[in-house]
């Protein structure tokens, strides 16, 4: 790394250089049965160069060949884009306990027992419809170096399980996810909540077309934050296409509504001292009370904007990232804080409504303007506050910005992620009954 | 690096090994609104080695060769473990051994342009986007990927293949100071550069559109009699049903293969449905996939029986069927998985005029903007659409998204076009792998009863 640095170094104003080592183990039942174990191992690196105070970029996979990395990186510069922020000097050495180095080389057994294990429990469960298990066990060492003097370092580690109980004639069904930075036996009461999802989705119920209560599980959250995250963008602030503008301070959402960027949660694999620019990333406040409190920031439209990066440069969009992806602004890891209903109570409290579980289409619809319209995919009709069974042909749709300033509830509960049980009154709902 | 993969693979002992070495060019431009976001110029490479152990498969995906010796161990450790946990040993249908060299020869070599016309070329298309008062922004994206493949295995083939593709995408996004509305553009799509020259059409049209649709109602939510252009069948084959004919996705799921036996009638007679690898100057085309196996045209659905499926050399053995050359991984970090090349309704008779007379009420839904598939559910967004009435077209909609379930919407297909078009680019999500090796087409179809939220 230090040599590519140097190299680089000699033939530019400033250079990054970032290296990413990977390591992952997944296993995959299908039916019980286990697939094709693709092990994965591998370093990437990605090289920024700033000449003539324009920016060049390049990728490689090896650190033998610098020259080329250099090379490709100086050519692309000569056209880059004019650049005038600088690389930080300092970041954060702080740990959030997501590392376990037994993780790194995790027997592949275990996990493959660990699955087996489950779908056993499953099956004496009286579940006879294929039963589905990813296990991950993965570890990434980051560094990230500069010439400003930066030298910034971060392992982390985790282990993901994924149960999937498939519905009868279709090619998948509800699911639950665990993800903790190192091996933990699996909850049976997760079990015992995946299996009564399963159970409430035997009957088929068709839906009415007319405005109902909607409640997003967790597994839902995706549809509300790909909108939000393209709202708090730097990005989309300097582009004028963020429906936020000029919201600053102003109520946006109910004021039962607060919603934090968190990347220092302890053993959350998510978790991160610094981001993809080697900037400290920061607790913030996004919306506090219904109050819209800040956009996010990388070091290019924290410049460009006059302001200082908040530390969320990441290299990922909405469909994850690579080591070629752009870095720009996106939060690391958002919270709610809890409200004051039960998930129970919610439910009770639908005199007529759809539970959105796992819905399809998340990325269509105008995301920039905060609407949506998904397939409800997964999910149940309530009626009288009683699950009545899957709901089927039907789509939900709305806008986040009007559907928050109707909401019905937060639940006191919250995942692992941090994500509650939102319950909208109104929300627009398209059925076949 | 034929002879230092023969190398690696005398080092295997196993009943099935092989290995693939890639390398990958890209490069990558990108336009936000006014500003220049992204160049970047870069070459990564690795490896993916593959074999089949005592009834299981372990796969390895690195970067650096001298881990080669390490990736075989610990793949064969892997299979062994396969093997153990499963009741269905893995093994593969052979393919005739090959050894061939493909490289290409396209008509303007993207190679060949300057990155400083490339730019610029995609900077005259920015301007003509953003030289309209209402254009609020832009995300355009010229992309090349130039991808050297090289693959051996213990069957004796032994390729050296070059692919190449190169395309302008992104968004337009058009705003009023209240409202903002996105659509989707696209040029390009395959090896030559010769097709993103000269499309200023494209963009001005799309320019358009984007302001049109900011006055545009929002569609009222019901159900629907649909008539869909071109892309938006492409789209709704692919991901309503094109998924299902994937045979690694339905090998291990007996409800879905009980509803998917070949020779089933599962459409109305005048659906056929095809998938075709050899289609040149389409994003699908390929001569072999990643295990080795020629590209072909498979019939997936011939005058609506259930016909065929797309197979890997594991799915043709484990069911019985035929080796169409559909396995196919985006890069070196992946093993191959059984993928679409390019998918489309055959043509049938009717003309646009005739297909839009036929409807009293109902909607004509245009261009795709994005779709999703869950088991048997599917849901896919339009950018635009327009109302019929009386067999002729009314206001410019928006926010139309479209959904069902693939079983009775394939069984709602009332009629079909005569106009077969391909979507110049294409891309499909499946496994973590983001294949750009995916093409759709197909004519203007007319499916009853559709969902519209």
């Amino acid at each position: 790394m230090k040599k590519l640095l140097e190299l680089a170094k000699r033939q530019s104003d400033m250079s990054e250089v970032y290296v990413s080592k990977v390591k992952i183990t997944p296993l995959t039942f299908e039916n019980g049965e286990l697939q094709n174990i693709n092990l994965k191992h591998y370093i990437e690196i990605g090289l920024r160069i700033i000449r003539n105070s324009k920016l060049g970029t390049s990728f490689g996979t090896s650190l033998k060949e610098p020259e080329k990395l250099v090379e490709q990186a100086v050519f692309a510069s000569k056209y880059g884009p004019k650049i005038e922020y600088k690389f930080p000097k300092e970041s954060s050495e702080e740990s959030y306990n997501n590392y376990d180095p037994e993780i790194e080389n995790f027997p592949i057994e275990k996990l493959a027992e660990d699955g087996v294990s489950a779908i056993k429990w499953y099956t004496n469960k009286g579940v006879k419809t294929p039963v589905n298990v990813y296990m991950v066990a993965a570890s990434e060492e980051l560094n990230i170096l500069n010439t400003s003097g930066l030298f910034a370092s971060h392992k982390m580690t985790e282990i993901v399980r994924v149960h999937e109980l498939i519905l009868k004639g279709s090619g998948s069904g509800p699911y639950i996810e665990d993800e903790w930075y190192t091996y933990r036996k699996c909850d049976t009461k997760k079990l015992e909540q995946l299996l009564k999802i399963y159970q409430n989705a035997q009957k088929e119920c068709k839906v009415p077309t007319r405005p109902m209560k909607v409640m997003f599980t967790p597994n839902a959250m995706h549809v509300i934050y790909w909108r939000l995250y393209k709202a708090i963008s730097g990005d989309s602030l300097l582009e004028h296409i963020s429906p936020l503008e000029g919201k600053l301070g102003k109520k946006i959402f109910d004021e039962r509504v607060s919603i934090y960027e968190n990347p220092h949660i302890k053993n959350c694999p998510a978790s991160r001292p610094f981001d993809d620019e080697g900037v400290k990333t920061q607790v913030l406040p996004i919306i506090e009370n219904g109050v819209f409190k800040n956009f996010i920031f990388d070091l290019r439209t924290a410049q460009e904007y006059g302001t200082q990066s908040t530390g969320n440069g990441y290299k990922t969009t909405m469909w994850g990232g690579s080591i070629s992806t752009p870095v720009t602004p996106h939060p690391c890891h958002l919270v709610f804080k809890p409200g004051d209903l039960s998930l129970a109570d919610q439910i009770k409290a639908m005199d007529e409504g759809i539970i959105l579980n796992s819905p399809i289409g998340a990325h269509s619809g105008n995301i920039p303007a905060g609407q949506f319209s998904v397939n409800v995919g997964l999910g149940y009709y309530v009626k009288d506050g009683v699950i009545q069974g899957r709901a089927i042909d039907a789509m939900v749709s709305g806008n986040i910005y009007d559907n928050f300033q109707n909401l019905h509830s937060i639940s006191k509960e919250l995942d692992f992620y941090g994500r509650p049980w939102l319950l909208f009154n109104n929300m627009s709902v398209a059925g076949k009954k | 690096m034929i002879e230092t993969l023969k190398k690696g693979l005398s080092m295997c002992q196993e009943e099935y090994a092989d290995i693939r070495h890639e390398t990958d060019e890209i490069i990558l431009i990108n336009l936000k609104g006014k500003k220049l976001n992204t160049i970047s110029d870069s070459t990564t490479s690795g490896f993916h080695l593959r074999i089949l152990s005592g009834g299981g498969e372990g796969s390895n995906s690195f970067s650096d060769i001298k881990d080669m010796p390490q990736a075989i161990k610990e793949s064969v450790a892997a299979a062994k473990i396969g093997g153990k946990y499963t009741t269905k040993p893995i093994a593969f249908k052979q393919a005739p051994p090959v050894k061939d060299k493909v490289t290409i020869s396209p008509e303007e070599d993207p190679r060949k342009v300057p990155l400083e016309e490339k730019l610029s070329l995609l900077k005259h298309y920015n301007d003509l986007i953003l030289k309209y008062n209402k254009i609020q922004s832009t995300d355009l994206y010229y992309k090349e990927w130039v991808k050297h493949k090289y693959f051996v295995n213990s069957f004796g083939t032994e390729l050296d293949q070059e692919q190449l593709i190169c395309y302008i995408s992104g968004e337009i996004i058009a705003g009023d100071g209240t409202h903002t509305e996105n659509v989707r553009v696209e040029a390009g799509g395959y090896d030559s550069f010769s097709k993103i020259r000269n499309r200023e059409d494209v963009f001005e049209r799309k320019a358009k559109l984007a302001i049109d649709l900011l006055k545009a109602p929002k569609v009222t939510p019901g159900t629907y009699r649909v008539l869909l252009n071109q892309s938006m069948v492409g789209v709704f084959i692919h991901e309503a049903f094109g998924h299902f004919s994937e045979a690694d996705i339905i090998k291990d799921n007996p409800g879905i293969l009980e509803k998917l036996k070949l020779d089933t009638k599962i459409g109305g007679s005048l659906l056929t449905v095809i998938d075709d690898a050899t289609l040149y100057g389409h994003p699908g085309f390929w001569v072999y996939d990643d295990e080795g196996v020629k590209g072909r045209e498979t019939i997936l659905i011939k005058d609506g029986w259930l016909r065929g499926r797309m197979h890997s050399m594991e799915t043709a053995q484990a069911m019985e069927g035929e080796l169409t050359g559909n396995n196919i991984a985006v890069g070196w970090k992946y093993t191959p998985i059984v993928r679409m090349s390019n998918i489309y309704i055959k043509p049938g008779e009717k003309s646009f005029d005739e297909l839009l007379s036929s409807i009293d009420k109902g909607l004509y839904i245009c261009d795709a903007k994005g779709g999703q598939t869950m088991g048997d559910q599917f849901s896919f967004g339009a950018q635009y659409g327009y109302e019929i009435k009386d067999g002729k077209l009314g206001k410019l909609l928006r926010g139309i998204n479209m959904s069902g379930n693939l079983f009775t919407t394939l069984k709602n297909i009332i009629a079909i076009g005569n106009d077969l078009k391909f979507s110049e680019s294409g891309g499909c999500g499946k496994g973590g792998q983001t294949n750009l090796q995916s093409g759709l087409g197909g004519p203007h179809t007319i499916i009853d009863d559709i969902v519209i939220g």
